[in-house]
């Protein structure tokens, strides 16, 4: 199943993306809110066919700010450095089962996380490293999800 | 050979890659940075994207609505219940109306006689709330009032039972505010019982405020209400902020700390209302002695246009005497407020609480519907004929 080619379907899963990201949800629920917009960025990066996922992480990123009304580049600093980082990545984690994906990919998040805290650190907004770190974990049990959704829609052949 | 990009799309690790993140990376460090110095043209292009971004709050406040579609099917006993508390509480409402009419005529007039040119009808516009705090240690509201309808930076937004908090964004079709648990959030309040002046802070973890810097020996009590007190002229005085509820005192140490529960439902609702709050009124504190005297005036001035719109917000209450706070509680409550506002009038000038009774008056067919909760000196001349309490 596809839906309308390989681009069709990367926009179509960064916009569910944004959209997940940002559902109103209760306060004790949103602080353990996964990291859609990363994990489908992450995905893309690492399995995806030649598109321009920097572009993505530019565009989602400046929305990110927006809507969490953060200085204007901090989530796209974010953003881009994972991505970039996954790219560099891309043929060895291709190698590795999902699971060890799974566990490698947590670092890349957990950095993610602390550079969004010192950026927040930076223009003098409270917050709480450990509240960083919940989305980390969520996100470490949402992957397989993901990953594996991801590849059923692109119809690609899931091995575990 | 033509194996450059085309041949290989597993691997597309065109030289491209790298120069471009790192071209992003500089740029939104850039934007970081001027963003930190509060570039104009930055908060426009945030306006915009907003608005471009408008139906992601659209699509992600469906489930809301539908869950709120869903909840309208009420049943037939539930809604009728219902029905009767509304009138319950809409007949008491009216009755403290009708004292707020009255007791904002006088207000005029001892405003008047001192020479103050305080305004009394603040402007005002319901907004509502299209999304909330997306983040636990943010808290925050996105309203559907922006530029366009005039709001502007650091207005205050109220509910019908306290301060919000104030607007920190303008774009051109909505705004962003913070609420007053908000961390990085302070009001200047006064503590109604005494007018102890001080600030409070957002306690960051959604529930509570913090007042740092009592003094040590100050008049703080459990359940005190904090109203707010104008100075700085971002918010109007005047508007519940809060009840304490836990007061600490370290041995040693010169401050003691408070704690308050906000007074606006902050998690509940879907409205707030924008409040053009005037400037900063000029009458206060010409001496010492008047000072408190002024304030609680002030206070009930606020409090009563203010209830206009809102009618549920508590009665005032004058800094004289410590009231119990009266929240929100209908029927036998009534006739409290209405005797302690009644002594507030006569304690701030005992001659002016006669004016009030004539300003009953022209609303007779006003009074008989309501049930008898009017203390007995303000009844006689407008409606003698009354039945008894039931």
């Amino acid at each position: 199943m596809m839906i309308r080619g390989p681009g069709g379907l990367f926009m179509f899963s960064m916009l569910m993306a944004l959209c997940l990201q940002f559902l109103p949800l209760p306060p004790a629920l949103s602080a353990a809110r996964p990291l859609w917009l990363v994990m489908v960025l992450g995905y893309w990066a690492l399995y995806g066919p030649n598109v321009s996922v920097i572009g993505a992480a530019l565009l989602a990123g400046i929305a990110c700010d927006t809507l969490y009304d953060a200085p204007l580049g901090q989530h796209v600093i974010g953003l881009t450095l994972l991505v970039y980082t996954l790219i560099r990545l891309r043929a060895e984690l291709g190698l590795y089962p999902l699971w060890q994906v799974t566990l490698l990919l947590v670092p890349a998040w957990a950095l993610y996380a602390v550079m969004m805290f010192v950026f927040d650190g930076m223009a003098k907004h409270p917050s709480q490293l450990l509240g960083r770190f919940l989305p980390v974990v969520t996100s470490m049990l949402c992957w397989p999800l993901v990953n594996l959704t991801l590849d059923a829609l692109r119809g690609k052949r899931v091995s575990m | 050979m033509a194996r450059r990009r085309t041949s290989s799309p597993l691997f597309p690790r065109g030289p491209g890659v790298g120069a471009r993140a790192l071209l992003v990376i500089v740029l939104a460090l850039g934007v970081w940075f001027a963003d930190q110095r509060g570039l104009p043209i930055l908060a426009a292009i945030r306006g915009s994207i907003d608005w471009v971004l408008q139906p992601l709050h659209w699509v992600g406040n469906m489930p809301g609505d539908l869950v709120e579609a869903g909840g309208e099917l009420k049943n037939y006993r539930e809604l009728l219940s219902e029905n009767r508390q509304l009138r319950t509480s809409q007949l008491a409402a009216q009755a403290r109306l009708l004292k707020l009419d009255a007791l904002e005529a006088e207000n005029r007039r001892i405003r008047q006689l001192m020479a103050s040119s305080s305004a009394l009808d603040q402007k005002v516009l319901i907004a509502e709330i299209i999304a909330t705090a997306q983040s636990p240690y943010r808290h925050q509201i996105t309203l559907n009032k922006g530029a366009a309808d005039g709001v502007y930076f650091g207005q205050a937004i109220v509910d019908a039972y306290g301060v919000m908090g104030q607007v920190i964004r303008v774009n051109p079709t909505s705004s962003m505010a913070i609420l007053v648990t908000d961390p990085s959030h302070g009001i200047p309040v006064e503590i109604n019982r005494t007018g102890l002046q001080t600030s409070a802070r957002g306690g960051g973890d959604g529930r509570v405020l913090t007042l740092p810097f009592l003094p040590g020996n100050a008049d703080v009590k459990v359940g005190d209400l904090l109203v707010s007190s104008g100075l700085g002229g971002r918010f109007p005085a005047g508007y519940p902020v809060g009840e304490i509820f836990d007061i600490r005192r370290t041995t040693g140490e010169h401050f003691m700390e408070a704690s308050a529960y906000p007074s606006a439902r902050l998690n509940q609702g879907r409205q707030t209302l924008l409040v053009w709050s005037s400037a900063p009124t000029a009458a206060v504190d010409e001496d010492a002695a008047a000072g408190t005297a002024t304030q609680a005036a002030q206070a009930a001035a606020a409090m009563a246009p203010a209830s206009r719109p809102t009618p549920s917000l508590p009665l005032a209450t004058n800094g004289t005497e410590p009231p119990p706070l009266p929240p929100l509680r209908y029927g036998s409550d009534i006739a409290k407020p209405a005797a302690t506002s009644a002594s507030a009038a006569a304690a701030i000038k005992p001659r002016t609480a006669k004016p009030a009774k004539p300003k009953l008056a022209p609303a007779p067919q006003a009074i008989t519907t309501v049930p008898p909760r009017l203390p007995p000196e303000s009844t006689s001349p407008a409606a003698p004929a009354e039945p008894p309490a039931p």
